[in-house]
């Protein structure tokens, strides 16, 4: 009998962590990931998704089974109070995911935050309700985010008015603009393509149309537009 | 029961009568923020702007938030509270009667400058009111909007200061440990107490910023993030103030419908402290992608993150004390097995935003409704609607209609399900929150989440109904209903 259950609840945590395997490896929650810390975020969350899914399962299955196993089986099978040590596991098993959580996430962080060598600085003021984009090395300011494939990038952000935030979903984060001073976020577009950068913190009336066209080029097509002007 | 109609219409200092007065009128100030949650989201489900401009969907979403936290959910949790504090402590009267009277007339008072405010300009930067957006917004409307916040943030202070009193001053010659409301409400009300003056203070400032032109202390040289993080250290933990009430009571059900005391009682007060500890300490969690300091970002994470841990020991001291009984499913039961569920949705999506990274992609989409709306209605409102139930018998002599109950609580959990997953959907497809239109592709997500909403509202009307007949003309309530 104690075996039968020993057996039992292995099987039942094996294709827990199963169905958590299958998850984190079948999503896909950054389906353009087009930055390097686009692929690190969806790695992040793939691996989070999974780890929620197979703690979902358990939990929902232990409730749905806690519930009516008193109606389900004779009251003599139900024990009088659990032995101290079971509050340990209690506090041990979230302790566990929550600390192999914080470590991957912190991990992720760094590289995602580590400097970068010879970045394109641009800067980048918000203003209700556009982005206006200006390359301090050439001085060309314009309303299009272009930037070169596979070259870091260093976006420095300010705002004119209110509290705004950039965000391009292909390139996995976001940056508040604010007026009292410089914010900045660090990132290497990894391939070509057209995407978009919205505005992430309501702004006002305008808020939802405060949107940005960005281009990822290769480098040679990015200092021609760049030469030309800015012009298409 | 031998209250007529009028006294309920009067300052009173009878914890029962308070208790119908603070459930009565929050679930009419629900009614009107569910509306403008219909209104938003019927907006959203048709393709380009129809039914409201950006001006009115900015007002919408606004009053919307604000009056779902502070005239629904803080007041009715605080009415719950009325009613059940003096049973579970074995109490007839509470501590500061007068000071919980005020507590409730200034709810009336707060919710219509609320509502005027809406009719005069209405507030419109978002119920976080983010400065300096919010001392910009022009007009009358959003300085009593201002105003209004202040009255019921008092009104939330008056309240806990009294529940405090009421528990504090109980415990006299008995050593007996409190029971885990007691506890919840305890810590709750502590919460309340630390964390509502800076938000006063903070509003205060806006109101002056807002009056007088000149110098101004959100805006000027205190800093941005000086209003951000004074919000927020009433905003975080304010999910505290009001989930743990909510885990208190359905501690209470489960003690009721298995007839045992919570098994591991003591650590479940323990980590219901923790929780608020921890409350207290991670509000930097909303300004991860204002440029912190990237070490102050770190450690906002971990207190975040380390929540989890009792909230995740309390849930597993449940489903213990479930395993070892047999279980009465009754109408509060089921919605404490509801609670259970939809909260570890909210928890594991919270666990999501904990983390630095990936809050930098998910911070200020639809994901983070999608959690705030899981927590709120999955959690604190399935724990609410769970005690007032619960308490429902003994507060009116009635009996409500059990399978009613029952279709209730069938309705609430698929509505619930099929408003807010989606918006988590949604969020990661890379929409941010509180933009009019979501553009073409998610029309399905967001058909799915207005059904959803309809749902959850049938849900609640035939809740009220059954409520509300039943107090009126049901049939007396027998002695085990009241205990269940």
């Amino acid at each position: 009998m104690r075996e039968r259950n020993i057996l039992l609840v292995t099987i039942l945590v094996l294709s827990l962590i199963g169905a958590g395997i299958a998850v984190a490896s079948l999503v896909r929650p950054l389906p353009q990931a087009a930055s390097d810390r686009a692929v690190l975020v969806d790695q992040l969350l793939r691996v989070t998704f999974g780890l929620a899914t197979a703690v979902f399962l358990g939990v929902e299955g232990l409730l749905v089974f806690a519930a009516v196993r008193g109606r389900l089986f004779q009251t003599s099978a139900l024990i009088a109070n659990p032995a101290t040590s079971l509050e340990l596991i209690w506090l041990a098993v979230p302790a566990a995911i929550v600390i192999v959580l914080s470590v991957y996430s912190i991990r992720v962080l760094l590289l995602m935050e580590a400097p970068r060598s010879d970045p394109l600085q641009v800067e980048i003021t918000a203003g209700q309700y556009q982005w206006e984009i200006r390359y301090p090395d050439s001085g060309l300011t314009t309303n299009e985010l272009h930037l070169p494939a596979g070259r870091p990038a260093e976006l420095l952000f300010r705002s004119r008015d209110v509290i705004h935030s950039f965000w391009v979903p292909a390139f996995g984060a976001k940056i508040d603009a604010l007026p009292d001073r410089v914010t900045s976020l660090a990132l290497t577009p990894l391939r070509t393509g057209e995407f978009e950068a919205v505005c992430a913190e309501f702004c006002g009336a305008g808020h939802a149309g405060m949107i940005a066209s960005v281009q990822v080029e290769e480098p040679i097509e990015f200092e021609q537009w760049l030469q030309a002007g800015g012009g298409d | 029961m031998s209250q007529t109609p009028r006294s309920y219409f009067r300052p009173t200092t009878d914890p029962a009568v308070l208790a119908v007065q603070f459930i009565a009128v929050s679930f009419a100030f629900f009614l009107l923020g569910g509306a403008l949650a219909l209104g938003m989201t019927g907006e959203a489900s048709v393709p380009g702007i129809e039914l409201l401009g950006a001006e009115a969907y900015s007002r919408a979403f606004t009053n919307h938030g604000s009056i779902m936290i502070f005239l629904w959910l803080m007041p009715a949790v605080a009415g719950l509270t009325h009613a059940l504090l003096p049973r579970v402590l074995g109490l007839t009267r509470s501590a500061l009667p007068r000071l919980a009277g005020l507590g409730f007339w200034l709810l009336p008072a707060g919710g219509l400058t609320m509502v005027a405010s809406f009719f005069l300009g209405g507030a419109s930067s978002g119920w976080t009111a983010s400065v300096p957006l919010s001392t910009q917004t022009a007009g009358l409307g959003q300085t009593l909007w201002v105003g209004s916040l202040i009255l019921l943030v008092l009104s939330l202070g008056c309240n806990a200061t009294g529940f405090l009193a009421t528990i504090l001053s109980s415990r006299g010659k008995e050593t007996r440990s409190l029971p885990p409301f007691a506890v919840a409400s305890l810590i709750s009300s502590a919460l309340a107490l630390i964390s509502s003056p800076v938000l006063i203070a903070a509003l205060g400032a806006l109101l002056v910023d807002r009056l007088v032109a000149g110098p101004s202390f959100l805006a000027g040289s205190l800093g941005l993030t000086l209003w951000q993080n004074a919000f927020w250290f009433f905003a975080h933990p304010a999910m505290s103030i009001m989930l743990l009430p909510a885990i208190g009571v359905v501690s209470e059900i489960i003690q009721a419908n298995t007839g045992r005391p919570l098994i591991a009682g003591r650590s479940v007060s323990l980590a219901m402290l923790t929780v608020g500890g921890l409350g207290l300490v991670s509000w930097g969690q909303h300004l991860f992608a204002s440029g912190l300091i990237p070490t102050v970002r770190v450690s906002f994470m971990l207190t975040s993150m380390a929540v989890g841990v009792p909230l995740a020991f309390i849930v597993l001291a449940w489903l213990t004390t479930l395993w070892v009984s047999k279980v009465r499913f009754s109408t509060p039961m089921l919605f404490s097995l509801g609670f259970i569920s939809m909260f570890l949705l909210a928890g594991l999506s919270g666990l999501v935003l904990a983390s630095v990274p990936a809050n930098l992609y998910l911070h200020g989409t639809y994901f983070v409704s999608g959690h705030s709306h899981l927590a709120l209605f999955g959690g604190v409102m399935s724990g609410l609607i769970a005690g007032i139930y619960y308490v429902f018998p003994n507060l009116t002599g009635k009996a409500y209609d059990e399978n009613l109950g029952k279709l209730h609580f069938l309705a609430h959990v698929g509505g619930v399900h099929l408003a807010f997953l989606p918006m988590l959907l949604i969020g990661l497809q890379g929409i941010p929150r509180r933009i009019i239109d979501l553009g073409p592709g998610l029309e399905l997500f967001q058909l799915a989440s207005s059904g959803g909403a309809v749902v959850l509202a049938s849900a609640s009307l035939l809740f009220l109904y059954n409520l509300f007949f039943a107090w009126r003309s049901g049939r007396p309530a027998r002695l085990t209903e009241s205990i269940q």
